[in-house]
């Protein structure tokens, strides 16, 4: 029962009262002013998608581009090669991914549709957007693609699809509102890879997630 | 957590002599302050984004209760559960039962200065839990048995060499290199992996709750946060009822001034959404998902002449930029946030009679408001607590001599003009001609390293009667 999820009665009554009671004083900015509405920052004026690529590169993630979901599997071969290789993708159950996955030819990394386990090194995850004001990846959580995919590995394989790269941040809201009420459990917005400056303010990646984050976006024919 | 600050003056003095404490300093605040300009000037129109982030703040303070219901009905419609604490007590037990509930034994936590507030981590092991800091800073002074100096950066007073000393002391894994800060990062990295795969319970803080969705935002460079969260069978978020925001898009402005004030980033590695338990059909997340809104005293700030304290968005920037903080670092404070927005929301958390000395710990030089994305006039609030503890004759007998007997001159302005002028004479005679004094009686820690530049012999307002005498011909 829905009100069984909330607590604390006394507590919550009192804090409500004392902040309806003696409320917020406000800078003196006009109220009509300040209810109107968020104002949005507009894009950025250049090329959405060349402004894109510069950010996620920027952020320390690498990528690629490639005509049709066709090359997908090999570039991601190709690109592995470099980084240590891989024999396995773990994954989850994304449908684009598991057709793309039918590109796959011997000798190429398997897709691995299981929880992460310990001597995994690679996951391999598809956004549902991406952001060109940030260079962010968009993730929603789900069995399609486990949150926890693109915290656990060494390395994290993104893919995207072309069309889905959108100019900011306030571009996002609207699509996912229209998916209706109720947002997944998660939705991660993921910048690069995992970082930290805590010893002696000097950067080093791999704190606690993925050291490397490769990007692989591809055009489908849809627009 | 309770509050010394009250040592302030002597723990000042410590830092001071602290060589490295302020060598972990100096490398900070050159890193801080260079960041945050470089990250201002590639954006370009920083001071629209401040503009409409304020607004977005301003939105949901003028109507926090009403947000705050909102947030709580989505919240629970997406199957989570909303408690609410007036105290850090409250708060602590809460968390201990949800704890208890689910027969929790190790807790794994993603950074939150409320858990400091309450002192979340000494309740949840006298309650029997292992609990693990997983921000490597946090994690670095939960080893050294410490608080966090900083807000963003919490092990920002220690060397690598410190650190490097607690690993090899704390984690036992034989001879290996330590040296390397990369060596340090991977071996945290391994020894709280097993930590986070461990926990039963995860705890985290929120940057804002968004109301619109019953979202709690969390943001980390890191990934830690996201470990927290997504691995263990319950998830619980602490967070204070002034991080509510409205809308996403309220969220938005938002973040996209909070990176650029802390680190210098347009966007940190994960910025993450958590709304709610795992759904049908996930093959992750946790079964529970708990929020715990804390009061502890911002209801009643709202309403008083330091509103707009709650404005703090925990930027950091105001610490980067003042010269003070700079110079003694966190723990000088004595409790949660230090610096100015610690300054100014410390005595209102506590009490003004325990935290006095931290306002008058400030030149009121205006750098932490120049900085401060949220415009919050920080000088003002602390000249309010200087006030109000003048009122309440909490400050040094000395001074509160001194300013009466000011007082006492003012008001006569004849006798203030005499005076005035039989000092700058006798200051003047006293400087014999080299135009400085080296020493002066009433402030010998100041002269002590300046000199004093001496009057003339005549002041401003001496020459200007004089000179009106004769050009009015008297």
């Amino acid at each position: 029962m829905a009100a069984d999820r909330r607590h604390g009665g006394t507590a919550r009554k009192a804090i409500l009262e004392r902040l309806r009671g003696a409320p917020y004083r406000g800078s003196g900015f006009d109220r009509d002013t300040v209810m109107a509405g968020a104002t949005p920052v507009p894009a950025s004026g250049s090329n959405r998608f060349d402004h894109f690529v510069a950010r996620v590169r920027a952020s320390g993630a690498s990528l690629a581009e490639v005509d049709s979901g066709a090359e997908v599997y090999s570039a991601m071969t190709h690109w592995l090669a470099d980084h240590g290789g891989a024999t396995e993708l773990v994954t989850g159950t994304d449908a684009a991914i598991h057709e793309l996955g039918q590109h796959r030819r011997d000798g190429q990394p398997e897709l691995a549709t299981r929880p992460f386990g310990e001597h995994d090194r690679v996951t391999l995850t598809h956004a549902c957007a991406a952001i060109a004001e940030t260079g962010s990846l968009v993730l929603e959580s789900g069995a399609d693609n486990p949150a926890t995919l693109s915290f656990l590995p060494e390395i994290n394989i993104i893919l995207l699809r072309r069309g889905d790269v959108l100019g900011t941040l306030d571009d996002l809201w609207p699509r996912l509102r229209a998916r209706g009420p109720g947002l997944p459990r998660c939705i991660n917005l993921v910048t690069g890879p995992s970082r930290t400056a805590d010893i002696e303010q000097t950067i080093q990646l791999g704190a606690h997630g993925p050291r490397h984050v490769h990007v692989i976006v591809y055009r489908t024919s849809e627009p | 957590m309770k509050s010394r600050a009250t040592e302030f003056d002597a723990r000042a003095r410590r830092a001071l002599d602290d060589q490295a404490l302020q060598a972990a300093l100096s490398r900070a605040r050159s890193g801080f302050v260079d960041k945050r300009r470089n990250a201002v000037a590639e954006c370009g129109n920083f001071d629209d984004l401040r503009g409409a982030a304020i607004l977005a703040r301003e939105r949901a303070l003028l109507d926090m209760a009403a947000c705050l219901e909102r947030f709580e009905a989505r919240v629970v419609a997406n199957g989570g559960e909303v408690h609410w604490a007036e105290t850090g007590a409250e708060l602590n037990t809460i968390v201990s039962g949800i704890c208890a509930a689910a027969g929790a034994r190790r807790v794994t936590r993603g950074k939150s200065m409320i858990g400091e507030e309450t002192g979340l981590n000494q309740a949840l092991e006298d309650a029997g839990l292992e609990v693990t800091e997983t921000d490597l800073g946090e994690y670095i002074i939960q080893l050294a048995g410490e608080r966090p100096s900083h807000i963003i950066a919490p092990a920002v007073h220690k060397t690598r060499a410190q650190v490097s000393e607690l690993f090899a002391s704390h984690h036992e894994r034989g001879e290996r290199p330590l040296e390397e800060i990369r060596d340090l990062v991977d071996e945290a990295r391994e020894v709280l992996r097993a930590r986070f795969l461990a926990a039963d319970v995860g705890i985290t803080g929120a940057n804002f709750l968004v109301a619109e969705t019953g979202s709690a935002i969390v943001v980390t460079n890191e990934g830690n946060g996201d470990l927290t969260a997504s691995l263990p069978r319950v998830h619980i978020v602490i967070a204070s009822i002034d991080k509510v925001v409205a809308t996403l898009e309220d969220a938005t402005a938002l973040l996209r001034v909070l990176g650029r004030s802390a680190t210098g980033q347009a966007m940190t590695a994960y910025t993450s959404l958590f709304s709610g338990p795992r759904q049908a059909g996930d093959k992750d997340g946790p079964e529970q998902f708990h929020v715990v809104l804390l009061d502890n005293g911002r209801s009643s700030i709202a309403g008083s002449e330091f509103a707009e304290i709650l404005r703090c968005i925990r930027c950091g920037a105001c610490l980067n930029h003042c010269p003070v903080y700079m110079s003694v670092g966190g723990h000088a404070y004595g409790w949660v946030y230090p610096g100015p927005m610690g300054a100014v929301l410390t005595p209102l958390l506590t009490s003004l009679p325990e935290s006095s000395r931290l306002p008058d710990a400030s030149t009121l030089c205006g750098r932490c408001e120049e900085v401060c994305p949220m415009d919050i006039p920080l000088p003002d609030l602390l000249r309010r607590h200087r006030a109000s503890a003048h009122r309440q004759r909490l400050d040094p007998k000395r001074w509160r001599f001194g300013i009466a007997l000011h007082a006492w001159l003012a008001r006569r302005p004849r006798l203030y003009q005499w005076a005035s002028a039989a000092a700058a004479r006798l200051l003047a005679m006293a400087a014999r001609g080299r135009g400085y004094l080296s020493r002066f009686p009433i402030a010998p820690g100041w002269t002590a390293v300046r000199e004093l530049p001496s009057p003339q012999g005549t002041n401003f307002l001496s020459a200007r009667i004089k000179r009106g005498r004769k050009d009015d011909g008297r």
